[in-house]
């Protein structure tokens, strides 16, 4: 992740902006993939060792423990984060979870994660 | 907006753009949003006049820029802070002592630089984690361990430098330094140890080099920027065994500590060992509850706690035979001092799964995890002391902090200790942390100033102090009217004339900042 360049996360997100109204383009719909296999990676290089699967990861433990089921656990099967609330979790202490600083994970990559934890979010 | 101590804003805003140059526009990080990420979240002093907020982040990603930063902050006499990844919690985290510091953010430098299986060392960069580090072992295969748990994020340099502790065979991480490269206040660089030759062989393998040994200078200091630097690795031991003791009554504290010492001395039970409360089914380390410090914390009002019994984790290593006679020479000496004291104990063997490891195993076997997560979330502030590992010393202490609880209606019955250097031990004790009532945290940081006062008057100080207390906590170390103190702050203003680098960090101010405080 770390090679990928500030300048291309922002164009890709960009392009997957535009998906939403030229979805029927190749291009886009290879740009979208390329977009969540982005954001997948961010997720597994940034969020996978507290957020993977299995109850001895911490976040999806607690994110169990909170929900009892009403969500699923794992957030990577989640349909109803918004961008705004992913945002504000990633920022700011939560749960338990320290904010992420900028050199952590950068605004472009936040975006990137965040078209990825949203994607199933209209299915 | 908040502008360092002495400067105008026109002056922060050159200097703003000076370091925009250096490090690129998107790494330096002003607004309110960003900056607000270099708040500690655990701090104690969150929301109080004495919270040092920042006034902005730098994050530079190669020694040169480093080099460049601090040129900047001495143009400007801007007070600076670093961190590495900034997880210090109960310690400060990323807080800083002075608010309008611009924080170097050194999370960027994360490069692995080597990696030799054969002489089992690293050399690593301040950005890199045990998470990273435990990954890319992984990924090439290497029959090494590092000794990684607390949480895993937290940066391998930087946890040895405020000298962290492990579970595994490395638990003295400060001594498992070996060559740094250093970046001095000024912004002139060098290298110790054996690295100091240009040509050196062997800086990850021989510590020393010629002259006076210096890395210690640079650990829970102010005095440089360790921006590179070896850490010797474990060869993966072919067999271990992950062993829990546990006993229920309370008293059998004095002999799980009196019986630990000769054996971690002998060097039967090598790894760090952690002794904490403990329950029948209740796992202080575990992430079975929402707040596992509840069933031992003696809420306010309570004049007789229930006593919990005592656990320890212990570790063995080697082959089969090794393995099987460390074992029972423990299981012998324990059984003999703690009638009924009951061991759970599983065996691993080569090649490791880590996904069918439990978590006695894993801290065994020092893979980075969150375990210690749930602990420090509720533990709120650490007050940490050194004490001699005899078990009579520990009720001695027990009885200390009990009484200054007792001042307050609490009670204080025991939490975690560790023992990573055979001769002595540490107590961790947490002092309440609110994020929603500023009175429990005044009330806490009043405690915590008297628990480090009656416990120097008894000979017990503190290994690591949390930021709110530094000044308090260093005062402690009184010899000859705080001689060392006084030493400290002459290595801090020859290296730091102006005064620019993490100043009070343990207590050590520059010498602008003293005359500002006298």
């Amino acid at each position: 992740m770390n090679k990928l360049s500030s300048a291309m996360l922002l164009c890709t997100v960009w392009l997957l902006g535009a998906c939403a109204t030229a979805a029927d383009s190749d291009t886009s719909s290879a740009s979208k993939q390329d977009i969540l296999a982005q954001g997948k990676e961010i997720f597994t290089v940034k969020c996978e060792y507290c957020h993977g699967n299995g109850m001895q990861k911490g976040g999806t433990f607690r994110l169990g423990l909170r929900y009892k089921g009403e969500v699923p656990a794992l957030l990577q099967e989640r349909t109803d984060l918004t961008p705004a609330y992913i945002k504000q979790i990633v920022r700011n202490w939560s749960m338990g979870m320290a904010a992420m600083r900028p050199s952590e994970i950068s605004d472009p990559e936040l975006d990137v994660l965040i078209a990825y934890l949203t994607r199933n979010n209209n299915n | 907006m908040i502008i360092p101590p002495g400067l105008t804003a026109s002056d922060f805003k050159e200097a703003i753009n000076d370091f925009r140059k250096v490090v690129g526009d998107e790494w330096v990080f002003t607004s309110d949003e960003h900056v607000a990420t270099y708040r500690d979240d655990y701090s104690i002093l969150r929301g109080t006049e004495q919270e040092s907020l920042p006034s902005a982040a730098v994050a530079p990603d190669s020694t040169e820029k480093v080099q460049q930063v601090m040129r900047i902050a001495n143009k400007y006499q801007i007070p600076t802070w670093v961190i590495s990844s900034g997880k210090n919690f109960a310690y400060g985290g990323p807080e800083s002592r002075v608010r309008g510091t611009v924080v170097v953010d050194l999370k960027r430098m994360n490069k692995i630089i080597e990696i030799d299986e054969k002489r089992a060392y690293a050399i690593v960069e301040p950005g890199v984690s045990q998470h990273d580090l435990w990954l890319e072992i992984q990924k090439r295969g290497l029959k090494l361990w590092i000794d990684g748990p607390a949480p895993a994020y937290s940066s391998i340099i930087a946890n040895a430098l405020e000298r962290g502790v492990g579970y595994g065979l490395a638990s003295t991480r400060v001594d498992q330094i070996c060559g740094m490269e250093v970046v001095l206040p000024t912004g002139d660089v060098m290298r110790t140890g054996m690295g100091a030759m240009s040509t050196a062989k062997t800086s990850a393998q021989y510590p020393y080099g010629l002259g006076p040994y210096v890395d210690g200078m640079f650990s829970q200091s102010n005095f440089g920027i360790v921006t590179q630097m070896g850490v010797w690795l474990i060869p993966e031991s072919p067999v271990f065994e992950a062993t829990q003791m546990h006993s229920s009554k309370y008293d059998d504290i004095v002999p799980m500590i009196d019986t630990l010492y000769p054996l971690r001395l002998q060097g039967v039970i090598r790894n760090g060992v952690s002794l904490h409360p403990y329950k029948p089914g209740i796992d202080l380390w575990k992430l079975d509850l929402e707040d596992p410090l509840a069933p031992f914390r003696a809420s306010a009002g309570t004049s007789k706690p229930k006593l919990p019994g005592w656990g320890g984790r212990l570790g063995f290593y080697g082959t089969a035979k090794v393995v099987d006679a460390l074992l029972e020479q423990t299981k012998d000496e324990y059984s003999s001092a703690i009638p009924g004291i009951e061991f759970d104990s599983k065996r691993y063997s080569q090649p490791y799964d880590p996904s069918k490891m439990d978590s006695v195993a894993k801290m065994a076997a020092g893979i980075p995890s969150f375990q210690a997560l749930p602990v420090w979330d509720h533990s709120g502030m650490n007050v940490s002391m050194v004490f001699p590992t005899e078990g009579s010393e520990y009720f001695k202490l027990l009885g200390i902090i009990d009484g200054v609880f007792k001042k307050y209606g609490r009670r204080y019955i025991g939490g975690a200790i560790h023992n990573h250097v055979a001769r002595s031990t540490i107590a961790l004790m947490g002092v309440p942390v609110s994020r929603t009532d500023p009175k429990v945290n005044t009330q806490s940081i009043e405690m915590a100033s008297q628990m480090i006062d009656e416990c120097a008057k008894q000979g017990y100080g503190e290994y690591r102090a949390p930021l709110a207390l530094m000044d308090h906590a260093s005062k402690a170390y009184d010899f000859n009217n705080n001689a060392l103190l006084r030493f400290n702050e002459t290595i801090k203003d020859a290296l730091d004339p102006n005064g620019i680098f993490s100043p009070g960090k343990n207590g050590v101010w520059p010498k602008r900042m003293r005359e500002d405080k006298a």
